[in-house]
């Protein structure tokens, strides 16, 4: 089911915005990373955020995400400013997003990984967690049992007990996004999520994804900086240059627009 | 003529209060990642207690049969210390209730004030990282150290000397013996805790912390809670330890002085040596270690050190046998941490996983989840 055409408009119309960016400004020193930033994701669909390295792609997840603050502009996630909300509290709203270059917790296993992404396990609480097992263990078997479909379904399970400082590169891509599908996000913001993937595993991520996103109504915004890799997976594309939107719209007619490719030849 | 059941009495006393002490301190800086080097002040925590509140409720407890009144004897506890603890210690040889209720208070109150002391110093635990929060601690707890030895209120008016301990354990009638019992079950009740907590979803969490702050508010932890609740539970757990040390008749004597609690090498560096050889964040890394330096070098070399050093001959080039025979125990140590971390860089035994469900129980599990769909 693709969003094509005159349709788009329409439905671009229809569907409900769940995160929308006014105006998003970010300095540092001398160099503007955003200049202006105002973009909408809507629910259900896979956004693409195209984008030359440089072009302020990591500034905007880190501005959304709230792992910096925005000089001007605002975060409006399901109609609430969360512009000044610390990361973790967006997380509990169900925003959640993945690193450019894997942050994986380095000496913990990958089931440990996707556990400890556990949504409200009253195991966290330490001053009962030494002494009471009773309270805690029937939900942590509980989230166990979803941690590993969940490494089932990104490829991981056979590794379910190998400390992430031991996994690949694109084995701790599949680690991120494991644990924002545990984290039972609603929304999940990818920053090059395909970069050190093998392409075969590529394209059966990212049908997951799309399931994810039509059946669960999980809203996606997938940052790339390499044209068309994904685009048969993607709704929706805006391009950055520079710190700006300079073009958005169907994936096909925004890889094709002059500008966007003028920016990628380094003009 | 060395007396063996003695000796290996006092090594068994050290070596349950130093992995205490040593745990205490993995929960901090082994688990969470703080750099706790100002351990030494919660441990002190733990020493303050017991010559100065425990010592009072002694003496209030059992301040009739010394024809002075509850408050008179509250006074003179800091007051006239010496000479009216003897007193007390004296009735206390008979008075298992008073005894009894000292120790269950300082149980209680020790790690109460250490976990508030913890909270208080996680503050700047919040804002500072790495070697500016080391040196901050470090620094904190220094400056407790000197505030505690010149505020006579607190550890009497003569820091070196100190308080004389309620003797809580005379009406045993082996007071040695019952409190090394003592030390010993409430090091392997902390060292059973402690395996819960690390195979608990805290353990993990407090780990996933340590590993990566970033990753840890990207998945919704709250960093600055887990950071908190990390020094609190630390340094409670350390003035437990300063709680056994104190009443302890091997280890500290028959008082506990301001500047011996807050020693920043016996209670702040050694902790940091054996976690480091045991292996950080493992628990029992820091158990096996505790035991093998205790046995193996803190016994022994005291009773062999000068042997040792007339052996060697250290005259020969210029040092002199007594201070190589006093500085033995921390060479030997020191070398065994480079030989330990030259070849086992994670410790003896290196960080395990937090196993919170049971291992047998895994492969159903996974039977269980393959045929559900995520
Ligand atoms: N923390 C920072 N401090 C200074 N400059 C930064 C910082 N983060 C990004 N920049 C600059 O902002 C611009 C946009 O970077 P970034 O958002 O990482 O781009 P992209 O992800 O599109 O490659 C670049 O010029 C980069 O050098
Ligand atoms: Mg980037």
């Amino acid at each position: 089911m693709s969003v094509a055409g005159a349709e788009s408009a329409v439905e671009a119309a229809r569907g409900d915005v769940v995160l929308e960016t006014r105006g998003l400004v970010k300095r540092f020193g001398g160099i503007v990373a955003l200049n202006g930033v105002s973009i909408r994701l809507r629910r259900g669909r896979v956004t693409l955020l195209i984008g030359p390295n440089g072009s302020g792609k990591t500034t905007l997840v880190n501005v959304i995400s709230g792992f910096i603050m925005p000089d001007e502009g605002q975060v409006i996630f399901r109609g609430r400013d969360i512009t000044r909300l610390p990361p973790h509290e967006r997380v509990k709203l169900g925003l959640v997003r993945t690193f450019q270059i894997p942050k994986p917790f380095q000496n913990l296993t990958v089931l440990e990984n996707v556990l400890a992404a556990a949504e409200g396990n009253p195991g966290e609480n330490p001053y009962i967690a030494g002494v009471s097992r009773g309270a805690w263990y029937r939900f942590e078997e509980e989230a166990a049992r979803r941690a590993f479909s969940i490494l089932d379904w990104v490829g991981l399970l056979p590794k379910w007990d190998t400390r992430a400082s031991d996994l690949s590169g694109g084995q701790l891509k599949l680690l991120e996004i494991a644990r924002a599908v545990m984290k039972g996000a609603n929304t999940i913001i990818m920053d090059e999520p395909a970069a050190g993937v093998n392409p075969r595993l590529v394209h059966e991520l990212f049908s997951r994804i799309t399931s994810l996103a039509r059946e669960r109504g999980v809203t996606f915004l997938i940052i790339e900086h390499r044209i068309g890799l994904i685009s048969e997976y993607v709704d929706y594309a805006y391009a950055m240059n520079m710190g700006e939107v300079i073009a958005e719209g169907r994936p096909e007619d925004v890889f094709n627009d002059p500008r966007v490719l003028e920016s990628y030849l380094g003009g | 003529m060395v007396n063996l059941a003695l000796l290996v009495e006092q090594t068994v006393a050290f070596i349950a209060i130093y992995y205490i002490l040593t745990a205490a301190l993995n929960v901090k800086a082994g688990m969470t990642g703080i750099p706790d080097f100002g351990h030494a002040m919660f441990f002190a925590v733990g020493g303050i207690v017991v010559g100065n509140l425990a010592g009072r409720l002694a003496a209030m407890l059992v301040a009739g049969q010394l024809g002075v009144s509850a408050g008179e004897a509250f006074r003179k506890v800091i007051e006239s210390n010496t000479a009216f603890m003897a007193e007390v210690n004296k009735v206390l040889a008979h008075s298992p209730g008073a005894s009894i209720a000292a120790i269950l208070f300082a149980l209680i109150v020790a790690p109460v004030l250490g976990g508030l002391l913890g909270w208080l110093a996680s503050y700047p635990a919040l804002r500072l990282r790495g070697d500016y929060l080391a040196i901050m601690l470090l620094a904190s707890s220094e400056a407790l150290r000197i505030f505690v030895m010149y505020y006579t209120p607190i550890m009497g008016a003569t820091p070196t000397v100190g308080l004389t301990t309620p003797a809580v354990f005379d009406w045993t009638g082996h007071p040695t013996e019952w409190s090394t019992v003592f030390v010993v079950a409430l090091a392997l009740l902390v060292f059973v805790y402690m395996e819960r907590f690390y195979n608990s979803p805290s353990g993990r969490l407090f780990r996933a912390v340590r590993d990566d702050e970033d990753s840890a508010e990207a998945i919704g932890k709250d960093v600055a809670k887990v950071r908190r609740d990390a020094m609190i539970i630390g340094s409670a757990l350390a003035a437990l330890a300063g709680v056994a040390y104190s009443f302890n008749p091997w280890l500290a004597g028959s008082s506990v002085a301001a500047q011996r609690i807050f020693d920043r090498v016996l209670w702040t560096f050694w902790p940091w040596a054996l976690m480091i050889l045991g292996g950080m964040s493992s628990n029992r890394g820091v158990g096996l270690a505790t035991v093998v330096v205790g046995a193996l070098l803190i016994g022994p070399i005291r009773i062999y050190k000068n042997d040792l050093a007339k052996a060697l001959h250290v005259e020969a080039i210029g040092i002199d046998p007594g201070n190589f025979a006093n500085a033995l125990e921390y060479i030997l140590v020191g070398a065994l941490i480079l030989a330990v971390l030259f070849f086992k860089p994670k410790g003896i035994i290196p960080e395990p996983p937090s196993r919170t469900i049971p291992r047998s129980r895994i492969p159903e599990l996974i039977e269980e989840a393959r045929r559900e769909q995520p």
